[in-house]
């Protein structure tokens, strides 16, 4: 299973992977990096990818829902809450499923730190798809 | 006399249904052509299978697009008027050959449904990102292992991935 948002500051990765353990509330020591060339048996895989503008934290947990039954039902809308708060920065992540926008695909949810939610257009999506960022005319409530 | 009345009735029946289902089509059939207000432009790149990598921006929900499919004849279609225009969630949305696509506001398309799209969810559209770098091979299922990814959305990935 997968969930996945993405930070607007650069974070680094032992804050980061501290707020994901609080988030879903499992031990430190069972959060770890994703790494493509290695194993591991850490309960959360942690993918990190910098990006060089807009969101700069593009972050994926990896994980079996069996090892964690109490988040095997989340969606990324809802680790994206604490994670804002916890690191005090924007947090951009899909529209929940049942959302009127969660087929529009340039369209997105930003969580601010004090956890309040907008929707949000992106800026003239880029080409290649890796640099996301929000047009802020465009934020509404949700 | 009876069977004059009857008959009668069963003909006003027909010409009524008749007229209505010629009613409703014609509505549908003869709806003149709308333009778009803003040219429409090609979907982004993570929107096609082959162009998924590893460091694509994936969604909960993802559409890719298949190679087969002609995306400039699409393009052009839209942009000549020649596609059926519709709104979903106050997006605005435009059929034409048998694929549905959406708009940013300034113009540019992401598939939705239709002929050639596929929908994988986070985990299948990582999935396909690992099957574009390393192929159906050990490697691949590797690293999906590790990356705990079901093998529903190892399916729905590699389907993608064979379609190209």
């Amino acid at each position: 299973m997968t969930l996945g948002f993405m930070i607007r500051g650069e974070v680094n990765e032992e804050r980061l992977l501290k707020a994901v353990a609080r988030a879903l509330g499992v031990p430190l020591n069972e959060v770890a990096r994703f790494s493509i060339d290695s194993e591991s048996d850490a309960t959360i895989l942690v993918e990190i990818i910098h990006r060089t503008a807009g969101f700069l934290t593009d972050v994926s947990l990896y994980f079996d829902p069996q090892r964690i039954p109490s988040i095997a039902t989340w969606s990324s809308i809802d680790v994206a809450p604490p994670i804002a708060h916890d690191l005090e920065d924007e947090v951009l992540v899909s529209p929940p499923a049942d959302d009127a926008y969660a087929n529009a695909a340039y369209t997105w949810y930003l969580i601010t730190p004090d956890g309040k939610r907008f929707i949000a257009d992106e800026l003239e999506p880029d080409q290649r798809g890796e640099v996301i960022e929000i047009n802020r005319a465009t934020l509404r409530p949700t | 006399m009876l069977q004059y009345h009857r008959t009668l009735r069963l003909i006003t029946f027909i010409l009524t249904t008749i007229l209505s289902v010629s009613f409703l089509g014609g509505t549908l059939a003869w709806a003149e052509p709308e333009k778009p207000t803003k040219l429409v432009t090609r979907p982004n790149e993570r929107h096609f299978i082959r162009k998924v990598t590893q460091s694509s921006t994936p969604k909960d929900k993802n559409t890719v697009i298949e190679s087969r499919v002609d995306i400039s004849r699409d393009i052009r279609d839209i942009n000549d008027g020649k596609a059926k225009k519709g709104s979903e969630s106050g997006v605005v949305t435009w059929t034409v050959n048998g694929r549905t696509y959406g708009t940013h506001t300034d113009g540019q398309l992401y598939p939705l449904s239709g002929s050639g799209f596929h929908q994988l969810n986070r985990s299948a559209y990582k999935a396909l990102g690992v099957y574009n770098k390393f192929g159906d091979t050990k490697d691949a299922k590797a690293i999906l292992d590790n990356m705990k990814v079901s093998s529903s959305d190892r399916d729905a990935a590699l389907k993608a991935y064979k379609a190209g």
